[in-house]
């Protein structure tokens, strides 16, 4: 029995072995390519371009036959890399924008290509395929292609010239330490948005950056959208702004932004956005209002003033309400004000950055001018501070000021008339003050008239130490040239005492207003 | 060999026999029949509750529908089967509503059996409690009763506002649930639902988007200022005779 299956084991390894020895003739081709390449020596193989600009880029291919027979294809995929990398706009960054957010797809079908790069801002891989349609071979080439953004970084302008609104955006060394020239992207919203001119005056632009958000508000006399900021296409046009439904008149004022938390008005009714940015209306319970200004207190909350029945209002966070002050403390009635808001910033007192200066006339305007200060540092409206009620009529051309200016980190107040810009000196606690001309030095040319001044309000980008109030920006106009300027004046931030001029930039037409895009 | 045989050959010849067991499950070829309700009318497991409030005044009777579902095959034949009143658990008197056909169609395995309830019932103030009537599963000559768990269904039926699912999400903000409240929103603002508005997920109980809320809570202030200045010295009241309104951490 042992001896046939000791036989049989045998023979079936001798047959296992024997297999190894069968010829394997497989069922494959070998193609011959004869010199069709792409040549890799020396080359190129990463590039970057603009959004919306043209792209060129002629790759070594190397073919014995006759080009023209074969077929081409240049295709665009997302890198899984986020990041933009450097940017001779200050440093790039990744975002969230989905609107445009273009698929994969082929950018030609040509040996050489020119092609105008609509995706978004981000890093790509440029895939070159040349195939011969008669065998299938074919030859590939991977590049690597970052889109910059339109935009990048810089102190976004908007101003009205003979084409209409507009924004230039100036990428300064004074605010971004990584750069050593400025330089200017101009038109950036008639140049993305060509089909959408935008009616009435411009008012106000301000940048909304958050961890999850990315926009730019811009705002007119007769409409306001949301940009994108990486490339300032409308991203919400005025509906889209608001939850629930819209207001049926476009007259946006006063935005204000804290993170994700957004705060405006709208037709006198105060909007606000809570975890998230569609703006929500806040009502009044048995009452009305018909607000002319606002700001965050205490990171979320909203303070507003109304100036139908001139008084301050307080909304939460968490809420639908806009309620009257009613109990707060100090030198003012938070509900019984009684004047007309002319102008309201952050500011300064005693450390304390969430102090809120307000310039009020009376309603009968007489030339009088008042500055209320008050801290808003508390979660509830009526634990609001006032900390100063100023009679401020005796600073020189304060009747006349068509612009302000307030410090976040020292007792800085500017103003300006059309033709200069005082700073105020004060003392909240004692009700004095009084002010000085400070600028220009020299007198502007007749014609060159300030329309705007306002601190430079960001720590700005790879800085030794934060820009924060330390540019007074004064943009002016000459109605004759019709051209508009931003001077950039040095500007102590304990102290208001200005430097000589860093700068000027011109730009084509009158200022309305500017903001820092840092992201 | 044979030592392996002796114990192979019984444990073959047991496991052969153990088919002859008499199978003692509790199948039985003769169907039966369970309730359930109608998912399109809001109904849950054993009930539904429906309200006249929301439905025009003119609207007098309302079909409630009974889901009976067979187990077992189909036939070919329409098979009636029997549903008898739980006295113990019903507050309604025969006139109050009739049961419609009870039948199961051929080729069905189940029948919607409308109830009509009506909206005024002699012994009962609708607008305050709820009218019932418990129906259950009776064995005839075609069906046996069904799982004991599904043997019972019970209609509801009042004429006042009841509290929507999504009232969790506006309770705090807006306010507590209450009849004014409520018939407040549906006659100035509209018949609304948070979950299709945006607000939330159907059934969450957070809100996903606090803004639609918030800018619906403050509507609905605006609605209720302008009602209470066209009717002056004569606001709306809520339940308890007090004003009514909206707004956040209202206790009423």
């Amino acid at each position: 029995m042992r001896k046939y299956l000791f036989t049989a084991i045998t023979v079936l390894f001798a047959l296992f072995g024997l297999g190894s020895c069968l010829e394997d003739e497989g069922n494959y081709d070998y193609a011959d390519m004869s010199g069709f390449y792409i040549d890799t020596v020396g080359i190129k193989t990463k590039y970057t371009a603009k959004q919306f600009s043209v792209f060129e880029l002629t790759p070594k291919l190397k073919y014995p036959g006759d080009k023209s027979k074969l077929k081409y294809k240049w295709e665009l995929y997302k890198s899984e890399l986020t990041s933009i990398g450097n940017s001779s706009y200050g440093t790039g960054f990744s975002h969230h924008y989905t609107r445009d957010d273009y698929p994969d797809y082929t950018l030609a079908e040509t040996e050489k290509l020119s092609a105008r790069i609509t995706a978004t801002p981000g890093e790509y891989y440029l895939v070159f395929t040349a195939m011969n349609p008669e065998t299938g071979v074919k030859a590939m080439m991977d590049y690597r292609l970052t889109v910059e953004g339109v935009i990048g970084t810089g102190l976004a302008v908007l101003y009205k010239g003979a084409s209409g609104i507009d924004i230039d955006v100036v990428a300064s060394p004074l605010f971004n330490g990584s750069l050593t020239t400025p330089s200017f992207v101009r038109k950036a919203y008639s140049t993305v948005n060509p089909s959408y001119s935008f009616a009435g005056e411009p008012r106000e632009l301000v940048v909304a950056v958050s961890s999850s958000n990315y926009h730019i508000y811009l705002a007119s006399s007769e409409d306001a959208v949301r940009l994108s900021s990486i490339d300032m296409s409308i991203e919400h046009e005025f509906d889209g702004i608001f939850a629930g439904k819209a207001p049926r008149k476009k007259d946006m004022s006063s935005i204000v932004v804290n993170g994700d938390n957004h705060f405006l008005i709208n037709d006198g009714v105060a909007y606000k956005s809570a975890w998230g940015i569609s703006l929500a209306p806040l009502a009044m319970p048995e009452d009305h209002y018909r607000v002319g200004g606002g700001k965050y207190a205490y990171g979320v909350n909203g303070v507003w003033y109304d100036g139908l029945k001139r008084r301050f209002l307080h909304s939460m966070m968490w809420g639908a309400e806009i309620t009257p002050i009613v109990n707060a403390s100090g030198a003012f009635d938070f509900g019984n004000i009684g004047k007309d808001l002319v102008y309201w910033s952050k500011g300064y007192y005693e450390g304390n950055e969430y102090a809120n200066y307000c310039f009020f006339k009376n309603p009968q305007d007489d030339g009088s001018r008042y500055l209320y200060v008050f801290l808003a540092d508390k979660s509830s409206g009526n634990e609001y501070t006032a900390v100063g009620a100023l009679n401020v009529t005796t600073c020189t051309g304060i009747a006349d000021a068509l612009s302000f200016a307030t410090g976040e980190r020292g007792p800085v107040v500017f103003y300006a008339t059309e033709t200069a810009v005082y700073r105020m000196t004060y003392n909240v606690t004692e009700g004095t003050s009084g002010a000085e001309k400070v600028w220009p030095t020299t007198p502007l040319n007749a014609k060159e008239k300030i329309t705007r001044i306002e601190l430079f309000k960001h720590a700005g980008l790879n800085l030794e130490s934060s820009a924060l109030d330390k540019y007074l920006l004064v943009a002016t106009y000459d109605e004759t040239s019709g051209k508009g300027k931003i001077h950039v004046i040095g500007s102590d931030i304990s102290s208001g005492v200005l430097d000589e001029e860093a700068a000027a930039y011109d730009f084509d037409g009158k200022i309305a207003d500017f903001d820092f895009i840092a992201k | 060999m044979m030592k392996i045989s002796k114990y192979i050959v019984p444990g073959l010849l047991v496991w052969f026999f153990a088919a002859c067991e008499n199978d003692k499950n509790t199948f039985s070829d003769t169907p039966s029949i369970y309730l359930g309700g109608d998912s399109e009318q809001g109904a849950t497991a054993d009930s539904v509750l429906f309200s006249f409030k929301k439905m025009d005044a003119a609207i007098q009777t309302y079909d409630l529908n009974v889901m009976v579902y067979t187990t077992g095959v189909t036939s070919g034949e329409a098979r009636t089967f029997d549903l008898e009143i739980v006295n113990e658990e019903s507050n309604v008197s025969p006139e109050d509503y009739s049961i419609g056909k009870m039948e199961i169609p051929a080729n069905s395995y189940y029948a919607k059996v409308p109830v009509t309830v009506k909206r005024e019932v002699a012994s009962l103030d609708l607008s305050q409690e709820n009218a019932q009537l418990t129906l259950r599963v009776k064995a005839n000559e075609n069906f046996e009763t069904g799982a004991n768990e599904k043997e019972q269904f019970r209609l509801l039926w009042c004429n006042y506002l009841i509290e929507p699912a999504w009232w969790n999400l506006f309770s705090y903000y807006g306010g507590p649930f209450s009849q004014a409240r409520y018939q407040f929103i549906l006659d100035y603002y509209g018949d609304v639902d948070l979950y299709e508005m945006g607000v939330a997920e159907e059934g969450a109980s957070y809100a996903d988007n606090y803004n639609i809320l918030f800018a619906f809570i403050a509507e609905l202030i605006d609605l209720l200022n302008e009602y209470n200045e066209q009717h002056p010295r004569k606001p709306y009241l809520n339940d308890n005779g007090h004003p009514l309104a909206f707004g956040e951490g209202l206790p009423y």
